[in-house]
Formats: structure tokens, C-alpha cells, sequence
């Protein structure tokens, strides 16, 4: 019981893998790679023909739908119980790591882009968990609480994935019209995975009778598959996938309008690996005495009228899924001009992005999430501004990014949920961070595709 | 204007930063948490069938030595072949039974023969079992496969019945047809001083059809068994419970009132708690025959609520369960059929503390 507990609450803290979203790369005008990583056609929407990165950076995120963060932090006996007894579905963790590292980009075109091409590396560990309100319910309260009824325990799965990724991206633009550009991106990945798991989504029923004459519990069947780390072989896991994106500008308001499928694809792991198969349909009525007047005639066989069976296989090539999700963003900026040259630059943005997650997998949930944000830029050497979020993994959430830029270096954090935690800490439930650093170099008088930055 | 905005800015960094450094005792700190979950859940689960109430599956008659009423007892002469169609008959009378009659499909016939007689009884002799009082049925019948001896020489007629058998009465007699004996060879013997057959008799009821008992019937069960509660007594786990109740549920299906009592026993049997407190479950309703009204059958519950220091004291002392099974039944006969028994679930509800 103990360790179910504590594992549970391992997940909230580790799991939530790429669950919630770093907007702040959608935000903050100083960052392409990072908002390329979620709209692919916003790959090169700047004027530097040479951009790239080589410090590391990294996004963080933490987050479930059961518990505050803070509560899981500082816990006490009612936050759980309030958390446990007060769940309505089931209740999903998420948790990610994202250390973009190397990157570097080129403007092709002399005069003007003709395209922009990407190749970048990046490695993520994702990681999502469900797990059904009454089987919390009945681990934490005991099954009395369920006398003399049927339930559904919920649904239950979890998919984890480590993985480093390389990315050949590139963005075209394309004018359609007076007024009207089109701008088309793409990203392919080749994935070598370290480890992953994966526990398609199962479900089971108890019935505990009317004062506890027996339990049966029904059509439990389950897959779960693990890649070991062996020691030997770094990457047991070979997976490509695919970002798709367009941004439609409107030029003369400076609106633009993205909509991309990301993570289209999936991870095979083949090498070390060990699946648990089993399904369990039992009825328990007690130990079964055949003989009252001979009690020793005990048949312990007696106790499952159908029993638990369970087997493993190793070896056997599973997959985990990519975190396939559209993204629709719409964005508005004002310009202004600044510096010696009076570059322009987006001295207001404002955003409104939607995130639907595809699949409930290592790094995305079905649950839907909206975000907005804006962002105000101090000549262009400063950027900062507030994100509002909802949905996802952890509900609500505030967040902000600063940045700053100087000559071709830019340097930035933030975060989306780092506000509303400090401000509601007692129901804020997830919690992330955000790193980013890029050089922009050289100017590129590019065709206005997308509302262009720097 | 432009200074105004930096500081701004600036103030909004410092905010965030000084909230953020703020810190609080507690962290992560689950070692004391605890909380209490109730489960619920079957321990044991019987039923108690006629078959396996000694009294009614084990018929046991003690015949005792008959001696042979023979005009030549006193004379010593040798002994001629002898046969003779039938002996007895030797009435069979269980004077400490229940029952009224019986029917069984399923039964083993044991009759224990001691030949006292100075010669032997040759193979082939038949013991047959009859109804003495309402229709002189033979109720059970077995061969001799093998000669007595005589001078003591012991044999037995063991017959398993599997077919229908007709009613058998409390009130038997016994046969041997056929009896044949090789006599005493030309050896002068007499019957003064080996002059008797001893027979016990035992009828085991395999698959009990119906029986009828006799009213005012008063019979006591009792047993002993081994018990340990937990893989390791001396095992803290216990400090868990916080509270734990037994329900014994019971069916009662037959046509009998008992009296249940049970009690945990220690190394030296001596009572240290009890398990059920002296609790009577009432007979169903009987119709004018004697037979059980199905419709009048009623689940008892019977709770018994066991604090943390009495779970403790059993699972550390307890090595024994005793209990009593009384039946009673008012003065109408009554009938037990095959069908009939009594159902008993043991459950427990168990309040546990768990610290994380």
C-alpha cells in the first residue's frame, strides 16, 4: 500500500512529461527555435539569416489533475484525502523533460527567402499515467466504502519514453495573394529511444457484497511492456516522426493564423525488453472448508474460482506512441521601430493558442488546453510578459517570461505555471520551467510570411 | 516614461524571485502522515450437510456375543458338517439413536464377525440386514469370502451400497443364510466352552437421502482446531488494526434449533477470548411432516467486534479454536433431506491505520 502510495505520487512529481506546453517559446518573439517547435511553418520568421544554438536548454514541467502542488510538496492527511475523496474520472499525471541542445538554421535566398531550413537536436523524457478515482478511492479508504456495490475502478495506463531526437526542419513561404502569405513548415525526426513503457489502457470492475461475502472482480486484462536499460546498448528504441504546420498571414493587420499536427509517429523499442501479459477474473468468497467437522480438509485451490493468470515474454518489440497533437494559434502583433536602423520589431503580441493532444500518451493528454498570452518588448532587447493558461494536465494556470537580447545572443526564462502557484498554491497542480538561449546573426530582408521578429 | 517600464519590470522580477526563494518546513515530509481505510472482505466459507453429522452418518451397533442354542452344547462328541439356511434372526437396536428410519443411496456396510464357535463358518455364508418393525426389507446384504476360522478366527463383510435403498428403521435384524461350516474334522469337541459369534456392525452414510429424527432431540458437536492468526505472531503488523469485527453468517436450512459458541484457546487450552458469544439460530419453519418450509429460511447475522488490544492478545496467544454446535428440535419428528443444510460465511471488517 505503502509503496502504490508513494509510486503514485512519484508520478505526479516525475511523470508529467512534455504534458503541459512551453508557450512561452509561442510567445516570446526573441525565440524561433522554440516557437518552430510547435507551429513548424514559424521556422525562420525572423531577419537573421543564420540563427543557432548551442547551449542547452531545457523545459520542465510537472503536473497532474488530483492534488496541488503544493499540497504534494507539503503534505498532510486532509489535503489527500480532500484530493482522493473529492476526484470525479479519472485522474491523469504528466510530466516532462526537454533539453533542446544543438540547433542551427539558414535563410536560403539572396534578396529574399525563398526557404529556411532547420537541423536541431533535442532530447525528451515524457512521461503520462492514468489512473481511475475509484481505484485511488479504494486504495486510500479500503473497499467498505463500496459495499454491497459494483464499480468500475477506471481506466488505468501509463506510457513513458526517453529519447533524443534529430530534426531536419524547413519552412517555405508562399504569397497567395495581395495581402494574404502562406507560410508552410515541416519537421522530420529520427528518434532513438533510451527507454519507454507501455500500459495500453485497461480497465476492471469490483463488486464487494453486502457484507463482504465476496468479491469478484472482472475482466481485468493487461499488456505491459518496459524497455530496460541494459548498460550496453545506449538507444534500445528507433522511431521517425513527423511536425506539419501553416501560418496564415494577414500582412497589412499583422495577424497570422497557425495550425500544426505535431509528433506524428511512434518509438519501436525491440532490443531488451519485457512484456507482462495477464488478465484476472476471480470471485473470492473465502477459504473454502469442505468439512466443518473436519477442518483440516482446507482447499486452498478453492479460494479463486477463477484465478489470476499471468505470464511474461522477453524480447517482444512493442511501441510508444509520439505525443501527436494540433495546435491552432492565432496571433496578433503591433510593430514598432527601433535602434540605428530602426529595425522593426513586434513591440506588442498578442496570442490565443489551442492544444489538442490526440492521443493520451507519454507527453500529451485528450484533455484540451487553451492558453493565452502576451508579450511587450522594450526595444527589442527586453521581452516580457504574462501567460494564462487552462486545461491539460493541471487545469488553470498563470504564468510569465522575461527575456533579454544582446548583439546576437538571447536569454530567457519562464514560466506557465510559476505564477498561479505562488498565487493559489493550494489548487495550482502543476508546476514547469523554462530555459532558452539562441545567437540570431546576419540580417535577411525576408518576404512577410508571418509577422517577422528581431 | 522609459526608466518607469525598466523599474517596473524590475520590481516584477524581484517579486517573483523573493516568492519564489520563500521556503517552508514540511517538504516532502510524508514520514507522519497516517490515515485509517476500512476493508471488507469473505474469510471463510462452509456448509454443513447431514452426511456430516457423526450422529446421523455413522450408525454403529454393537451386537455383542450370541451364543448358538444347540441341544448338543454340552457334549462332547465330534462335530459333523453343518449347514442351515438361516440363523437369527439377531435383532439390531441402536438404543442412543436420533433417528426414526433413514434412506440412504449411498452407504458401506461393515459387519465385524468373531467365530467363538469351535469350528469354522465357510465362505458363501450371507449376512443380511432386514427391517424388523414395518416391512422386513432387507435393507443390506454381504458374502462371506473367506472361511472363519473357528476358536476366535475373525473376518468381515464390508458392501458398499450405491443403489436406491429402501427406508431402513432404527430397529434392525440380522441374518446369516446360508451358513455352512466343515465341523470339527473328527476332533471331539463341544460348545461349552467355545459356544458364541461375536458381531459388531457399523453403517457409514455415504449420500444421506432423508431421515426422520425423533423430536425433543438434544446433541451437542464440539472440535478443536489448531489456529494462528498471521504468518508470524510476534510480528508488529498488528498495531495496524485499529478495529476489526467478525460477521458469522448463517443460512440455517435444516429443521433444528443449535446454539453456536466458539472461543480462542491458548497453548495450554485455556479459554482467552470468545469468538461467538452462546448465540441461537432458530429452526426454520416445519410443516405437519416434519420438513423444512423453504420459504421461512432466514440469513443471522452475528457480529463479534474486536478491539486493537484483543486482535493483539489473540494473534499472540491464540493457538486453538473450540466451539459448540448444540442441536435441539422441539417433540415433533422431524425430516431431514439431502438438500438441507446450513450455510456459514465468516467475514471481517478491519479498520486499518497506515502510516506513509
Amino acid at each position: 500500500m505503502k509503496k502504490i502510495i508513494l509510486i503514485s505520487f512519484l508520478l505526479i512529481g516525475a511523470i508529467v512529461a512534455q504534458g503541459q506546453y512551453n508557450s512561452l517559446g509561442l510567445y516570446n518573439p526573441h525565440f524561433t527555435f522554440n516557437k518552430a517547435e510547435l507551429l513548424p511553418s514559424k521556422l525562420g520568421t525572423n531577419k537573421s539569416k543564420v540563427e543557432f544554438r548551442v547551449l542547452p536548454n531545457a523545459y520542465i514541467y510537472a503536473g497532474n489533475s488530483l492534488m496541488a502542488i503544493d499540497h504534494i510538496l507539503y503534505p498532510n492527511t486532509k489535503k489527500i484525502d480532500d484530493a482522493i475523496n473529492g476526484l470525479d474520472g479519472d485522474a491523469i499525471f504528466g510530466s516532462s523533460l526537454e533539453v533542446p541542445s544543438l540547433a542551427f538554421s539558414y535563410k536560403f535566398g539572396k534578396t529574399e527567402e525563398l526557404f529556411t531550413m532547420s537541423l536541431s537536436n533535442k532530447t525528451r523524457v515524457l512521461a503520462n499515467a492514468t489512473i481511475g478515482d475509484n481505484f485511488l478511492k479504494l486504495l486510500w479508504n479500503g473497499n467498505k466504502q463500496f459495499e454491497g456495490q459494483t464499480i468500475d475502478l477506471g481506466n488505468f495506463r501509463f506510457n513513458t519514453l526517453a529519447a533524443t531526437e534529430i530534426d531536419l526542419g524547413a519552412a517555405i513561404p508562399f504569397s497567395i495573394g495581395e495581402n494574404l502569405d502562406l507560410r508552410a513548415g515541416i519537421t522530420l525526426k529520427y528518434l532513438l529511444g533510451m527507454t519507454g513503457s507501455s500500459l495500453e489502457e485497461t480497465s476492471t470492475t469490483l463488486e464487494t457484497a453486502e457484507g463482504g461475502k465476496y468479491i469478484n472482480l472482472d475482466n481485468l486484462n493487461y499488456s505491459a511492456s518496459f524497455s530496460e536499460i541494459d548498460g550496453e546498448s545506449t538507444f534500445s528504441g528507433k522511431g521517425f516522426g513527423v511536425d506539419l504546420g501553416v501560418t496564415l498571414v494577414v500582412k497589412e493587420k499583422d495577424i497570422s493564423a497557425s495550425v500544426a499536427l505535431l509528433d506524428i509517429g511512434s518509438v519501436n523499442f525491440s532490443g531488451n525488453t519485457k512484456t507482462y501479459l495477464g488478465s484476472a477474473n476471480f470471485n473470492f468468497e473465502g477459504v473454502i472448508v469442505d468439512n466443518v467437522f473436519n477442518i483440516d480438509n482446507v482447499q486452498p485451490d478453492s479460494v479463486f474460482v477463477e484465478g489470476i493468470k499471468g505470464d511474461s515474454i522477453i524480447g517482444e518489440s512493442f511501441s510508444v506512441s509520439l505525443p501527436t497533437r494540433l495546435v491552432i494559434q492565432v496571433e496578433k502583433n503591433i510593430m514598432s521601430k527601433a535602434g540605428k536602423n530602426s529595425k522593426e520589431y513586434i513591440k506588442h503580441g498578442i496570442y490565443l493558442t489551442y492544444i489538442q493532444g490526440l492521443k493520451n500518451t507519454a507527453g500529451s493528454t485528450k484533455r484540451s488546453y487553451f492558453s493565452g498570452g502576451y508579450s511587450y518588448s522594450l526595444k527589442n532587447i527586453l521581452n516580457v510578459g504574462p501567460t494564462i493558461n487552462y486545461g491539460g494536465y493541471s487545469g488553470f494556470g498563470l504564468g510569465m517570461f522575461l527575456s533579454v537580447k544582446a548583439g546576437p545572443f538571447r536569454i530567457g526564462g519562464g514560466t506557465n505555471t510559476g505564477l498561479s502557484y505562488l498565487l493559489f498554491p493550494g489548487s495550482a497542480k502543476g508546476v514547469d520551467f523554462s530555459f532558452m538561449t539562441s545567437w540570431s546573426i546576419g540580417s535577411k530582408k525576408e518576404k512577410k510570411s508571418a509577422p517577422s521578429i528581431n | 516614461m522609459q526608466n518607469n517600464q525598466y523599474k517596473k519590470t524590475g520590481l516584477v522580477v524581484i517579486l517573483l524571485i523573493s516568492m519564489i526563494g520563500c521556503s517552508k518546513e514540511g517538504l516532502l515530509d510524508y514520514s507522519d502522515l497516517e490515515h485509517t481505510a476500512d476493508w471488507l472482505f469473505p474469510l471463510v466459507k462452509t456448509k454443513v450437510t447431514a452426511e456430516q453429522v457423526a450422529k446421523l452418518n455413522e450408525l454403529s451397533y454393537d451386537v455383542g456375543a450370541f451364543s448358538i442354542d444347540a441341544p448338543f452344547i454340552n457334549i462332547n462328541l465330534p462335530i459333523p458338517l453343518l449347514s442351515t439356511q438361516i440363523i437369527g434372526p439377531i435383532e439390531l437396536k441402536d438404543t442412543d439413536s436420533i433417528y426414526v428410519k433413514f434412506k440412504s443411496d449411498t452407504a458401506t456396510l461393515k459387519v465385524y464377525i468373531t467365530n467363538n464357535f469351535p469350528i469354522n463358518i465357510k465362505s458363501g455364508t450371507k449376512v443380511e440386514i432386514r427391517n424388523s418393525v414395518n416391512d422386513n426389507l432387507v435393507v443390506f446384504d454381504g458374502v462371506l469370502q473367506n472361511d472363519i476360522p473357528g476358536k476366535g478366527g475373525i473376518d468381515s463383510v464390508i458392501v458398499t451400497r450405491v443403489t436406491t435403498t429402501p427406508w431402513a428403521d432404527n430397529r434392525l435384524e440380522l441374518f446369516l443364510m446360508d451358513f455352512a461350516s466343515d465341523g470339527s474334522g473328527g476332533v471331539i469337541e463341544n460348545f461349552n466352552t467355545y459356544n458364541n459369534i461375536d458381531i459388531k456392525l457399523k453403517i457409514e452414510v455415504l449420500h444421506l437421502n432423508e431421515v426422520e429424527l425423533y423430536g425433543n432431540i438434544n446433541y451437542l458437536v464440539t472440535d478443536t482446531s489448531d489456529f494462528t492468526l498471521g504468518s508470524n505472531p510476534n510480528e508488529p503488523d498488528s498495531e495496524n488494526i485499529e478495529k476489526a469485527t467478525i460477521n458469522l453468517f448463517v443460512e440455517n436450512g435444516v429443521p433444528l434449533t443449535y446454539q453456536i459458541k466458539g472461543y480462542f484457546l491458548d497453548a495450554n487450552y485455556t479459554i482467552i477470548d470468545s469468538l461467538f458469544g452462546n448465540t441461537t439460530i432458530a429452526s426454520p419453519g416445519i410443516d405437519g411432516q416434519g420438513y423444512v418450509i423453504n420459504s421461512t429460511i432466514v440469513e443471522t447475522k452475528i457480529s463479534t467486534e474486536m478491539t486493537k488490544g484483543e486482535y493483539n492478545q489473540i494473534k499472540s496467544n491464540a493457538k486453538h479454536i473450540y466451539y459448540e454446535l448444540e442441536f435441539t428440535s422441539s417433540s415433533q419428528n422431524i425430516r431431514v433431506i439431502h438438500s438441507n443444510h446450513i450455510k456459514l460465511q465468516v467475514t471481517a471488517d478491519i479498520e486499518t491505520k497506515i502510516s506513509l
